[in-house]
């Protein structure tokens, strides 16, 4: 069953006199449970495809249908109440909130949805023992290194488990070996937990993890290969 | 969402930029303990006034002429006084009651002759509430079994160039009578440092004003001084009860001496709105602060709508670090206004170099220029609200701005 499927997406922007096609067309179906990644050069429109299914953009035209929910129909308000119940975000600069520990902004979300104090705290401390900071809860960012911080992100975006993890050039910003650790734990997320990942990326060491690259030029699909297949 | 989340993130928010908040904090603190202060201060000064007034020209329950308050003539009396007077002070044993009358004439001696105002009064009654007995310079304050006896103010004896034991003569005219005259001799002379009063005023007793006046046992007033001026209220509905002549008016203070009132309210006010104007200033310093800390985290709020958090949430979180801003600065200002307020309590701020004199004059009351504040509660309690507000409120333009983000530009923003 699709967790999201497109439909013929296109999104233009207007650039002074200029239209700038990002997406021309996008038809893409992907399974709950897949490890995704949309793999292009600079300007392909990646980001913008997975901007546009995690509801953060809107599409100039087509249809996007995410954990069943059309997002091309549905308001702001309701597109915000789908990223807190169904979704979550990895981005490249880790974008935690600076001023909340570590396990604060794991339960971030969780406080969001109004859960009980107890019940979010301890899924924030089973959630970061299980990316590997044990002993790191009550860390501020500044006192984490970028990969501990990554691994908190990834924390935050798994704690409510979501249907579906986007994450943007997740690795864009570490070294290779925390970039490969970070791979390792997401493979085994998606492996043990049954998460779905969509990443947006350059990083080789992402595709070859990937049991899906679909690749993008100009904003259309130029292939789309699943592994093992 | 969590109230308690929301106020973590805007407290912790604050901190982020120390300085910046701090110097906000201390704009408000500064404002409102400035503005607590000052209405300490002024609050004081009328309480001091009314409570002079009250004494000097009313009471807290005042009975007199029905057409009186319109035209103060001295024809327009209260008939059988002493009578009225006793049944008001059988019904209320804690009160002092009192009788006065208030005549408009010409005070003359040997050499000289002046306008003055007559009061005359039950000595002993007068002397328990008012202090003009503790202001006498020369001789001695009124004694009732003395019919002669009048008490000038010090300026008056001065005009009159007359001393102590000196005659002098008051002349009126009451209503359609004929000039009327009574011969008095200067038994003592009082100071209260206002000119207009030390200058115009002259005291005698009751029963040798009575006879310049029409109808039985008169006086221009009957005054109820009650113990606590929060009984006026009962007390003024039972003295109607007691007094339910049409002719006569039985009337709190506030309707007594409007003039009185309507002077308080008037300064009130004006202090009131230049606290406005300062309020206003201080605000545009919370709405730098709470802008200058928003454009500062637009990519952060980015990623929190992103993450799931509602436009109108992170409104509610900027409103809330101004309400933490107004909160802290409001404590601060109002212990700091508190504190100043109490050691002028105790020993009063003295005006008199700056005004040149013992008192000042306002609205028929001599008024003491050594001002004792006295700590107004009523306002202590909104005082922090109004801090609050106008912090609340000069965060309304950062809170509607964050409303406009679009999380994908806001986490791009750098």
């Amino acid at each position: 069953m699709s967790i999201v499927s497109v439909r013929n997406l296109r999104r233009e922007y207007t650039q002074g006199a200029f239209t700038v096609h990002a997406l021309r067309g996008v038809d893409l179906d992907i399974a709950a449970g897949e490890f995704t990644a949309l793999m292009g050069p600079s300007g392909s429109g990646k980001t913008t495809l997975l901007n546009l299914i995690g509801g953060l953009d809107e599409p100039t035209a087509g249809e996007i249908t995410v954990d069943g929910q059309d997002l091309s129909r549905m308001k702001a308000g309701d597109r915000s109440e789908l990223r807190l119940r169904r979704l979550g975000f990895v981005f490249q600069s880790y974008n935690l909130i600076p001023v909340l520990s570590a396990v604060e902004n794991t339960e971030f979300v969780l406080m969001l949805r109004g859960e009980s104090a107890a019940n979010r705290r301890q899924r924030a401390m089973e959630t970061l023992a299980a990316v590997g900071l044990k002993g790191m809860e009550h860390r501020r960012p500044s006192e984490l290194s970028g990969g501990q911080q990554q691994r908190v992100a990834v924390a935050r975006a798994i704690a409510g488990e979501p249907a579906l993890v986007l994450a943007d050039e997740p690795t864009a910003n570490l070294d290779s070996t925390t970039g490969h650790e970070l791979i390792e734990l997401m493979q085994r997320l998606n492996r043990e937990r049954g998460l779905t990942f969509v990443f947006a990326t350059h990083d080789p060491k992402v595709m070859e993890a990937a049991r899906r690259v679909v690749r993008l030029e100009d904003g259309q699909i130029a292939s789309d290969e699943r592994k093992g297949s | 969402m969590n109230f308690g989340l929301l106020f973590t993130l805007a407290a912790r928010g604050l901190r982020r930029n120390r300085r910046r908040s701090l110097i906000t904090i201390a704009g408000i603190a500064f404002g409102l303990g400035l503005m607590s202060l000052s209405n300490n201060i002024g609050y004081g000064s009328h309480q001091d006034m009314v409570k002079s007034a009250v004494g000097l020209m009313a009471g807290h329950i005042v009975v007199q002429h029905a057409d009186y308050q319109d035209e103060p003539r001295a024809e327009r009396v209260v008939a059988n006084s002493g009578q009225i007077a006793s049944s008001l002070a059988a019904a209320m044993p804690e009160a002092t009651v009192l009788r006065r009358i208030n005549l408009e004439g010409l005070l003359l001696s040997p050499l000289s002759s002046t306008a003055v105002g007559l009061r005359a009064v039950q000595p002993e009654a007068e002397a328990m509430v008012i202090d003009l007995d503790d202001r006498i310079v020369e001789g001695e304050w009124l004694k009732a079994d003395d019919a002669d006896a009048i008490i000038l103010g010090q300026l008056l004896a001065e005009r009159l160039s007359v001393g102590l034991g000196d005659k002098v003569v008051f002349m009126s005219q009451v209503g359609d009578r004929d000039v009327d005259s009574r011969l008095f001799r200067v038994r003592g002379m009082f100071r209260t440092g206002s000119p207009e009063i030390d200058g115009m005023s002259a005291i005698v007793n009751l029963e040798p004003a009575q006879e310049l006046l029409p109808e039985t046992d008169p006086a221009t007033l009957v005054a109820v001084h009650l113990p606590d001026d929060r009984q006026t209220a009962d007390q003024t509905v039972l003295a109607r009860q007691l007094v339910p002549d049409p002719g006569l008016a039985v009337m709190a203070w506030q309707e007594a001496i409007p003039d009185i009132v309507a002077f308080v309210e008037l300064d009130s006010a004006y202090s009131d709105a230049m606290w406005l104007v300062l309020g206003v200033i201080v605000a545009l310093g919370v709405v730098n602060t709470v802008l200058m800390s928003v454009m500062e985290r637009v990519r952060e709020f980015g990623v929190m709508m992103a993450i799931g958090m509602k436009p109108r949430q992170l409104a509610a979180m900027v409103l809330m670090e101004g309400m933490v801003l107004g909160l802290i600065g409001a404590a601060i200002g109002l212990a700091l206004g508190t504190l100043a307020t109490w050691p002028l309590m105790h020993y009063g701020l003295d005006l008199s170099e700056m005004y040149g004199g013992e008192s000042i004059e306002a609205g028929g009351v001599p008024l003491s220029l050594v001002l004792y504040p006295e700590i107004d509660t009523a306002r202590l309690v909104v005082y922090p609200f109004i801090g609050v507000l106008f912090a609340v409120l000069a965060s309304l333009y950062p809170a509607w701005k964050v409303t406009g983000l679009q999380p994908v530009q806001a986490i791009r923003h750098q």
